[in-house]
């Protein structure tokens, strides 16, 4: 139903489809916006509703030919926290379309994984515009946040994994 | 039968059949609008409007307030869109050249501070210069402060080149939008990508009092002149727009309210800046840029988005406004004639653009033409005064039960003006609008078409405000 000739139509059962809350649907839902049947920003809200926790749910969106589904992918990943999606989310910081590259960022700064600190150290080399390279400020500032969190934890804790 | 009889007889065979279509057409546009109301109210709105505000790529939406001399309703109509329930809002109020305290008001308000001019999208002409921008600590609200060119489209045109958001919203200053007007407009375009443009219901605020954007006390104007804008503005709004837009017909959305995707607008290089019915010359370009290209699109109405407008309490402001309209009008039918009767542009060419031609144009002169016929008919016996009377009863029941469908439609659906006193007195007043202001109105069209055609150059009239739109002073 999803290929329904009427956009408002597609549109109401992609909504439905979040509040059913089936991780079956995602593809679907995924294809439809590859497709340019789905609003990215309907598709996104569904995908949200339904929240998936498992990488696999997600990864066709970033291998998609589509910006649209790519940018709709790394939103969804950030939002959703989906950890094991950091990689494919660090690869899409090198996007042609701004549009994926500022979704991946703002995703990056959302998982805080220290991990991606060296990534987003790296990528001003390669920054188009300004709103890039506010957004990868504060998905630095979010990485090593957690990173210094991380470290006091460590710290905290002696060798023996006693607390110190 | 005589030359004089022969020629009678032909003109009111013509106008006979112009009343007969005018009669059909309306009540097909009528049926279309019921029909479209009635689904409308059947859908699930709220729950898509739920959906859209908490959904993180809602599109930004710029809202465009060109103000010159505003000093007045400024503040109600920026509290107003502060109040919108939308989630990614920018509002950018242009100061065209106020010699009044309107950028005081605003900074003294909002603590407004000079920031970096934008980067403006060159694409869109600004004749008048601008001269500082400010925003507030937010960022929500900036103002841009400009020399005026003593055209509203030029200040619009200056919001235009600046607007960051996906869509922008074009309001009048004296305007204040419902707080769910917004996200009612935005649903649409984020289901539909071929939307383009979206418009909503323009009432006059006049007797009302609000608070937050939302009417807490609808009372009727005082003055017969403004309920007979309340009565005229319902008929328009709640089922002409309807009507036409269920047909991708619209021809206008008003220039107090309407909602386009920018690219749209900045394609067709923003508004006409010697436009004097810049809103409709805006929409018909949207509308020949897309059948030009061959792109899909669409143009829809929501009747239920919902906007305040301080509407004309003196008959000389009333005048002036519909002078320039008419004259507007003369301009935007001479700009866009290559659309009449063009099949290529399907419903908006073949039907909406004669429409307008024949029974907004050239209604008051043929309303005037056939007055004087039937006189001349029945002063020498050649027509019944019997079957004058007829006629004219015909065509007054008509606009009445007209303007009646639209008071029972806002009753049932909008629920504004609710009160079994204030019904009665809009019944009353649609009963006699036909007989009393719409021949003034028509007067004053044939004003402002005369001067069009005489290629008199006009300019934007200065409305005195009476503050029928308080701020809400929280």
């Amino acid at each position: 139903m999803l290929r329904d000739p009427h956009a408002r139509v597609r549109a109401g059962l992609a909504r439905a489809l979040g509040y059913v809350g089936t991780r079956e649907a995602i593809p679907a839902v995924l294809q439809g916006i590859e497709d340019g049947l789905l609003p990215p920003s309907v598709g996104m809200m569904t995908i949200l509703r339904i929240y998936p926790r498992r990488a696999e749910d997600l990864e066709y969106g970033f291998r998609s030919e589509a910006a649209a589904l790519r940018r709709v992918a790394a939103a969804s990943a950030g939002i959703l926290e989906i950890r094991d999606l950091r990689e494919p989310l660090e690869e899409l910081l090198t996007d042609a379309d701004p549009g994926v590259r500022y979704a991946a960022i703002e995703a990056i700064g959302r998982l805080a994984d220290p991990r991606s600190i060296e990534v987003l150290g790296q990528h001003p080399l390669l920054v188009r515009d300004q709103e890039e390279w506010a957004l990868i400020e504060a998905a630095l500032e979010n990485c090593r946040v957690a990173n210094e969190a991380r470290q006091r934890m460590i710290d905290d804790f002696d060798e023996e994994g006693e607390l110190a | 039968m005589t030359g004089l009889m022969t020629t009678l007889t032909v003109i009111t065979l013509v106008l006979a059949v112009y009343y007969l279509v005018y009669h059909l057409g309306t009540i097909w546009i009528v049926m279309i609008a019921a029909r479209e109301i009635g689904r409308e109210t059947r859908w699930p709105h709220k729950f898509e409007e739920i959906e859209t505000f908490s959904n993180p790529l809602a599109p930004t939406v710029s809202v465009i307030v060109p103000a010159h001399n505003e000093e007045m309703g400024i503040l109600a109509a920026v509290d107003s869109l502060r109040h919108l329930r939308y989630p990614a809002l920018e509002i950018l109020v242009i100061d065209d050249g106020s010699t009044d305290r309107t950028l005081d008001v605003l900074m003294n308000r909002y603590e407004l501070r000079q920031c970096r001019p934008s980067h403006p999208d060159d694409r869109v002409l600004q004749l008048g210069e601008t001269l500082s921008e400010f925003e507030t600590p937010d960022g929500v609200l900036r103002v841009v402060q400009k020399r005026s060119m003593g055209r509203r489209a030029d200040a619009v045109n200056a919001g235009l080149r600046v607007a960051r958001g996906e869509l922008v919203c074009m309001i009048d200053a004296d305007s204040m939008l419902a707080p769910d007007s917004l996200l009612r407009l935005v649903v649409p375009f984020m289901d539909d990508p071929s939307i383009v443009a979206s418009g909503g219901t323009v009432l006059p605020a006049n007797g009302i009092s609000f608070r937050g954007g939302n009417p807490t006390k609808t009372r009727l104007p005082k003055k017969w002149i403004e309920r007979f804008q309340v009565v005229e503005y319902l008929r328009a709004f709640i089922l002409g727009r309807s009507g036409w837009a269920r047909r991708n017909g619209l021809t206008i959305i008003s220039g107090a309210f309407g909602l386009c995707r920018r690219e749209a607008v900045l394609r067709i290089g923003g508004l006409e800046g010697e436009s004097l019915a810049e809103d409709a010359d805006l929409l018909l370009g949207v509308h020949a840029d897309h059948v030009e290209r061959a792109v899909p699109y669409r143009v829809v109405f929501d009747a239920r988005a919902l906007c305040w407008t301080e509407a004309p309490a003196e008959l000389s402001q009333l005048r002036s406004q519909r002078i320039r309209w008419a004259h507007g009008l003369d301009e935007i039918l001479s700009k866009y004639r290559r659309m009449l009767f063009n099949p290529k542009y399907r419903v908006l060419g073949m039907f909406a653009m004669p429409w307008l031609l024949a029974y907004e144009y050239a209604a008051p002169f043929l309303a005037i033409f056939g007055f004087a016929i039937s006189v001349l008919g029945v002063a020498t016996g050649w027509v019944a005064l019997d079957a004058v009377l007829l006629l004219g009863i015909t065509g007054i029941g008509l606009a009445t039960i007209v303007g009646i469908f639209a008071i029972t439609v806002q009753v049932m659906w909008l629920r504004l003006y609710v009160s079994l006193g204030q019904v009665l007195l809009l019944f009353l007043t649609s009963l006699i609008e036909p007989l009393v202001y719409r021949p003034l109105t028509f007067i004053w069209q044939i004003r402002g078409i005369w001067r069009g055609r005489r290629g008199i150059e006009s300019q934007w009239g200065v409305m005195q405000r009476k503050g029928a739109l308080e701020a809400d002073g929280d």
